[in-house]
């Protein structure tokens, strides 16, 4: 009776709801103004967004107006100007009959290049080699880009998914004393916020000839499965009934069997949520790779980086629209994520542990 | 024969095999890789990283017997040195300090407003949603959008706004985030964007505490006649406070490492609005064992690896204390469940 009272709308606005409220909404909208924002200007031409068609904008940019086709079907004559090289415009000879709003992302899709010595520096490997790791040299493209995230994310939410459960289980199934002293050691570990030890992971890692690998980050981030989803896991096989097992095990089923085949489908659901958080995250993360695989940049990495400096393989790079027609590139997979997946993301975990 | 009799053999010792071992083989066979991982990332490091902090690495060169000069890997034991250097050269040396020292500060008032504004918004916030007024999911999920699209696509959108549309719109106006920007309306922007990025990263947590709470608590103090507000501070916030402990924990223990964002709006060319974290960061991209380049426009002594560790052990010997004591005393003297 209770309950049903509770989950019911409250309908009772007060003045102090009211003013949340208020705010909650100014909120929103603020948060969605830079994406329409962005939106809006990656479909822009760059003489509209930076203004230089006299006889139109009289050379003032139109930073805020919706976009114009007209700049797009006289592009041609602004692509073959001077001050961009012969090179530069052939590639983009498409534009001459493209009519097309959309020319940004096709000049990010096709154009997007950069110098790999724009991402990796050389380093020394090996502990006892005197091998040196030079600088990478030649080109880099959108598509290894997106490649590298794809590898990068996918790899790592599996990774970062399986592992917890994995470790949970055979935690809380497996009750012998080295089970609590790890459950204690990971508690311990959390609790104790260490700093600086970034240079001694690189060093290890280059080491032991697993720096700039994906092999590598693999391992480092499997290293990675004390954490709060290891006690969110290790809670929930606490809960489960040992019977299954047990009957399993008496018809003659192996321990692996009963792992794989029996207890981990239980958490399958929880395993793909803390997969696709996870992938999230990584899709996002740019240190990380930036740190540990400067040769494999990610689409983020990228991104970031061709913000700053002005683009010396593809001039038709260095203009806002242009390079926010990249940026979206980047929100459109989480935006879909977001829009498909919301109800498992924001569902099914809590710090607290699970809620079915 | 001989295979069936194998065969035969190993069928007969796995019957023998008591459950018990067979079970105790399993897990040591599961458990040993990713243990050995786990103590090698987490407590080899940080040992190592303790050692490192007494080190210094020097190449040397040396004739081979072949006749060719090759470099070796010569590690001295420095004793403090490493932390003498960032005491002097880093906090305490005028000139060379001015940035270091700036950036501590900068990083506390980073932790101030985003905890004081985002802490109190994101529990004003989450009690709406819980208490399911007009809208209440919808902004529980629009709430939760910037923690998934990512801070790159938010901050560098927000970084083109308050350039590039500003510029556009105001006729010889410099945008708030350029690298010359004045340092204080630059800090101010950074500060804004922490904090309406971070307006609702506690809320999913809040919620779902809260909808944990007993509902008869909440019934009979409404029959007592509670207000909204009233109902916030003696049953919601007390119920909750465990969770906001966390949060506000976890702000402290990045007090001296938060990066707020910079990497994403400046990559290493961040001028002197800058956090301790930051500055950390960006060492590290660039620092290796021998020398160092410093990193450009960045008015800070440069840093290798043994001194990058060096300072982290300082962050921790000052970050822990703070932490565990703060929560001990907050454990203590904060409102109990009843």
């Amino acid at each position: 009776m209770v309950k049903t009272v509770m989950k019911k709308r409250n309908k009772n606005l007060t003045a102090f709801a009211i003013i949340l409220m208020t705010i909650a909404f100014l909120y929103t909208i603020t948060l969605f103004i830079p994406l329409i924002w962005g939106f809006i200007t990656s479909l822009k031409n760059v003489t509209q967004f930076n203004g230089g068609w006299l006889e139109v904008d009289g050379g003032k940019g139109d930073v805020l107006g919706f976009p114009n086709m007209r700049y797009w079907t006289e592009y041609k004559y602004w692509v073959t100007a001077p001050q961009h090289s012969p090179n530069t415009w052939k590639k983009y000879d498409f534009i001459k009959n493209y009519n097309n709003i959309f020319g940004n992302y096709y000049v990010v899709f096709k154009g997007f290049t950069m110098d790999k010595k724009d991402f990796s520096q050389g380093f020394k490997a090996g502990i006892f080699t005197k091998v040196t790791v030079p600088q990478k040299t030649g080109q880099i493209g959108f598509i290894d880009f997106v490649l590298n995230s794809v590898i990068y994310s996918v790899g790592n939410a599996v990774i970062g998914g399986f592992m917890p459960c994995f470790m949970g289980y055979l935690c809380s199934k497996y009750r012998y004393k080295f089970s609590s002293l790890i459950y204690s050691l990971v508690i311990i570990v959390m609790v104790t916020p260490v700093y600086g030890t970034v240079p001694v992971v690189i060093n290890l890692l280059r080491n032991i000839w697993f720096y700039d690998s994906f092999i590598g980050n693999f391992i480092h981030n499997a290293a990675g499965w004390g954490g709060m989803y290891f006690l969110i896991f290790y809670a929930f096989f606490t809960s489960l009934s040992d019977s299954y097992n047990e009957a399993a095990e008496v018809d003659g089923a192996s321990q692996l069997m009963v792992m794989f085949k029996i207890c981990l489908p239980l958490a399958i659901k929880m395993m793909m949520t803390i997969a696709l958080i996870k992938f999230t995250g990584f899709f996002n993360d740019y240190s990380t790779p930036m740190l540990y695989l400067p040769s494999w940049p990610t689409l983020s990495l990228a991104i970031i980086r061709m913000q700053q400096k002005p683009n010396m393989l593809n001039s038709m790079l260095d203009n806002v629209p242009t390079k926010i027609a990249a940026i979206m590139y980047l929100a459109i997979p989480l935006l879909t994520i977001f829009v498909v997946f919301n109800k498992q993301l924001m569902g099914n975990i809590s710090m607290g542990g699970i809620k079915e | 024969m001989e295979n069936v009799s194998t065969i035969k053999k190993n069928t007969l010792t796995k019957k023998t095999l008591k459950r018990s071992t067979k079970r105790l083989i399993f897990y040591v066979s599961m458990v040993t890789v990713p243990m050995f991982l786990f103590v090698l990332f987490y407590f080899y490091v940080n040992f190592d990283a303790l050692a490192m902090a007494f080190k210094k690495f020097k190449l040397v060169n040396y004739i081979a017997s072949d006749g060719s000069i090759r470099y070796k890997e010569e590690q001295l034991f420095v004793g403090f040195e490493n932390f003498k250097y960032i005491i002097d050269e880093c906090i305490i040396h005028i000139d060379n300090g001015r940035v270091f020292r700036q950036s501590i500060v900068y990083g506390f008032y980073m932790y101030l407003f985003t905890t004081v504004i985002n802490t109190s918004m994101g529990l004003l916030l989450s009690y709406y949603i819980y208490k399911k007024y007009l809208f209440a999911s919808f902004f529980r999920l629009i709430l939760f959008l910037p923690s998934i699209i990512s801070s790159v696509v938010l901050a560098l959108l927000f970084k083109y706004i308050v350039n590039d549309v500003y510029e556009g719109l105001v006729d010889g106006a410099i945008g708030f985030m350029r690298p010359d920007t004045p340092e204080d309306p630059k800090f101010a922007m950074l500060l804004f964007y922490n904090v309406w990025t971070g307006f609702g990263g506690g809320v999913l947590v809040y919620t779902s505490t809260m909808s944990g709470i007993n509902d008869s608590v909440v019934e009979s103090a409404q029959l007592d006649g509670v207000s909204a507000i009233g109902e916030f501070f003696h049953i919601t916030m007390p119920m909750i406070f465990p969770t906001f402990t966390t949060f506000l924990i976890t702000g402290l223990a990045g007090i001296l490492t938060n990066g707020g964002h910079l990497y994403t709006f400046y990559e290493q060319s961040a001028g002197d609005v800058v956090t301790l974290g930051y500055i950390i960061y960006v060492q590290t991209l660039y620092a290796n064992m021998y020398e160092s380049t410093p990193p450009p426009s960045m008015n800070v002594p440069k840093m290798t690896f043994p001194q990058l560790t060096a300072l982290g052990l300082m962050i921790t010997a000052i970050t822990l204390p703070l932490v565990l004591g703060t929560k001990k005393l907050l454990e203590k003297f904060g409102p109990t469940a009843g």
